[in-house]
């Protein structure tokens, strides 16, 4: 009889970490398919963890995840940022009528240097592990000054069909609007827009270009 | 309910019969790559608006796809222009004090394929009539619309921005629509050659909007926060796919023709793009990166049934469904270029119709035979028609600038 139980509990424990492995799997699968065929850069969770919580296909509107999104609520580290956002939606907010944003560098040198543009890998719009560091301090600056806003702008190089470029572009921004929420900074105050591939920051048809052209750029309204 | 049936039947039964018996019916029907030899005969005063409608006539009947014309000229004496200009089939068009008498016939003074009367001058010019008589001859022998005088619209940044422009099929009538300071982008027929659909950054972020034409009235239609774009209208429902962010991602949306949401179809993490309404409005050919890369899908309007069909590459997009219903094209890329492919729905087999086009954003014409879209292989890239059975190819724009972002569809 013992035996029997043994063997049902090591059957069970079995079935357990199979389902496991599946659920992660297809975390990271869904999370970005680049990730699913181990191509694509190394993305900014991974640094963190390779134990992704499986996604929420559902879509649940995020007005019920209220911790996820309370207005700068600015403790969550990096890794926390990414988990308290992942796979939700984060409803965006309208621009306030007359609202100016401007480029950082067009306000201060300080300001230029903090909201620089971060860059993705080919066909992806995760935030990549070398980005987060500037997105962190993006965070930071936000949560010390309540009364900016952000308007993310998404952009893609010149591979890739116009109009899959322009929800690519906005995928960006969304990448990037996530990870701040996650930090605590308002999703009131950081509104998307896309450019596709329309707005190039370097035109030339070179691998130097295309990697400065697949970029979320930071405009600020003070 | 029944007896509506047997009507039904009945009547698809003489109409079968009747163009059975028709051997240039069968002929152009059974092998559409094969065309039919035709000469155009006319018999008006040799000026300049018979000269432009017989150049245009030929033009439209060559372009059609369904015939080779051999010769068109200027004749009193048809028996003798038929045997100098031998073809299948002749069109003689004979302007009498009544206006324009068209006959097409295959065996001289045989039995008329196609015979209709026009009025002269008529409202829309030499060009006009041509368009018209070229359009009822190939209905009437193919059962499908003709495309003769339908306009592409497409964007240009020959002034230095994005501005929209419409063109008629043969590249003649080129006209700016916009004079816009903002970017805009992705035209598309609403009403063709009445009203289009486009993307409107005016105020900072892509929303959709209406424009009518002439008269270049503007209204915004969509204007949440985030993206408003990627339209396909379903002029059976009144019904508009569209791509919406303002839920926090890119989904999709079914509205009716003033913006009112009806419907939230996609509900996943992936990027959702490029919907395009069946014909009928209960399916949906759309993008999506939820396998990994970006490939073509349908599925219900409801979501549901979501399945793959395009597998040809690790990316494809643009898919354009169209308005038979039974084909979807898209835009393929494999070894660094773009291609095409149309996908037939009722058989479930693709078929590569052009391979290194270095083509994106594809546009069905209203005859389901034609293709435009955008060359980006070389610059400036430059709106081309590709016919999908010969895989013959037109380009419509030239000069400096790019052309991008076509919409056919009327």
């Amino acid at each position: 009889m013992r035996n029997y139980m043994l063997l049902t509990l090591c059957a069970m424990l079995v079935v357990f970490a199979g389902c496991q492995s599946t659920r992660k799997d297809n975390g990271k699968f869904l999370k970005n398919g680049k990730d699913a065929t181990g191509e694509g850069g190394s993305s900014a969770l991974s640094i963190f963890s390779q134990d992704l919580q499986p996604l929420n296909q559902g879509g649940s509107a995020d007005a019920s995840q209220p911790s996820a999104v309370s207005p700068d609520a600015g403790k969550a580290t990096p890794y926390e940022a990414l988990q308290a956002t992942e796979g939700k939606e984060i409803p965006l907010h309208p621009i306030p009528e007359g609202k100016v944003f401007k480029s950082p560098s067009e306000i201060s040198p300080e300001l230029a240097a903090i909201f620089s543009n971060i860059h993705f890998e080919y066909d992806s719009y995760e935030v990549r592990s070398a980005d987060v560091p500037f997105i962190s301090a993006m965070g930071k600056h936000l949560l010390e000054n309540p009364s900016m806003e952000v308007r993310i702008e998404g952009h893609c190089d010149e591979r890739g069909t116009r109009e899959y470029n322009l929800v690519l572009g906005e995928q960006r921004s969304l990448s990037a609007r996530r990870f701040l929420v996650g930090l605590g900074v308002s999703p009131s105050r950081l509104h998307t827009v896309s450019y596709g591939k329309d707005k190039p920051a370097d035109t030339r048809s070179n691998e130097e270009a295309w990697f400065k052209n697949r970029r979320a750029e930071f405009k600020i309204a003070e | 309910m029944k007896r509506i049936s047997v009507i039904t039947a009945l009547f698809s039964f003489f109409i079968a019969s009747l163009h059975a018996s028709d051997p240039i019916f069968l002929r152009i029907t059974r092998d559409l790559r094969e065309k039919v030899e035709i000469s155009v005969l006319l018999s008006a005063p040799k000026d300049a608006y018979w000269e432009d409608f017989l150049k245009t006539v030929s033009g439209d009947l060559d372009y059609s796809g369904y015939f080779s014309v051999t010769g068109s000229v200027f004749t009193d004496n048809f028996s003798t222009a038929r045997q100098e200009y031998k073809g299948r089939l002749a069109m003689i068009a004979e302007k009498t004090g009544e206006g324009l008498g068209i006959r097409v016939e295959g065996d001289p003074g045989g039995k008329a394929l196609f015979e209709k009367k026009y009025p002269y001058p008529g409202p829309s010019g030499p060009r006009g009539l041509a368009h018209a008589v070229c359009n009822d001859l190939v209905f009437n022998l193919t059962g499908k619309p003709g495309i003769a005088g339908s306009r592409i619209l497409f964007v240009s940044d020959r002034t230095g921005n994005y501005q929209l422009y419409q063109v008629e099929y043969d590249g003649e009538n080129l006209k700016r629509l916009t004079d816009a300071k903002y970017m805009v982008h992705y035209p598309r027929w609403l009403y063709p050659g009445k009203e289009l659909l486009f993307v409107s950054y005016k105020g900072g972020w892509p929303k959709l909007a209406r424009k009518k034409i002439p008269s270049g009235e503007e209204r915004v239609i969509l204007s949440h926060p985030g993206l408003n774009a990627c339209a396909s209208p379903c002029l059976k429902t009144g019904e508009l796919a569209v791509v919406l962010s303002h839920e926090g991602g890119p989904e999709i949306y079914i509205t009716d023709f003033d913006g009112r949401i009806l419907k939230r179809v996609t509900r996943n993490r992936a990027t959702d793009a490029s919907p395009s309404f069946s014909p009928c409005g209960k399916m949906i050919s759309f993008v999506s990166d939820m396998h990994g890369s970006a490939q073509v899908y349908i599925m219900t309007r409801e979501g549901t049934r979501i399945r793959r069909i395009s597998y040809l590459s690790g990316y494809s997009t643009s898919p354009a469904w169209s308005p038979d219903g039974n084909l979807i094209a898209y835009v393929f890329l494999r070894g660094g270029s773009y291609g095409i492919a149309v996908y037939e729905v009722s058989t479930g087999e693709t078929r590569v119709v052009a391979g290194a086009a270095g083509s994106e954003d594809v546009s069905w014409a209203p005859d389901s035979r034609h293709l435009v879209y955008s060359d980006i292989s070389r610059k400036p890239g430059s709106v081309t028609v590709l016919d999908a059975v010969t895989g013959e190819k037109r380009k419509l724009t030239g000069g400096s600038g790019n052309s991008f972002s076509p919409g056919w569809g009327g």
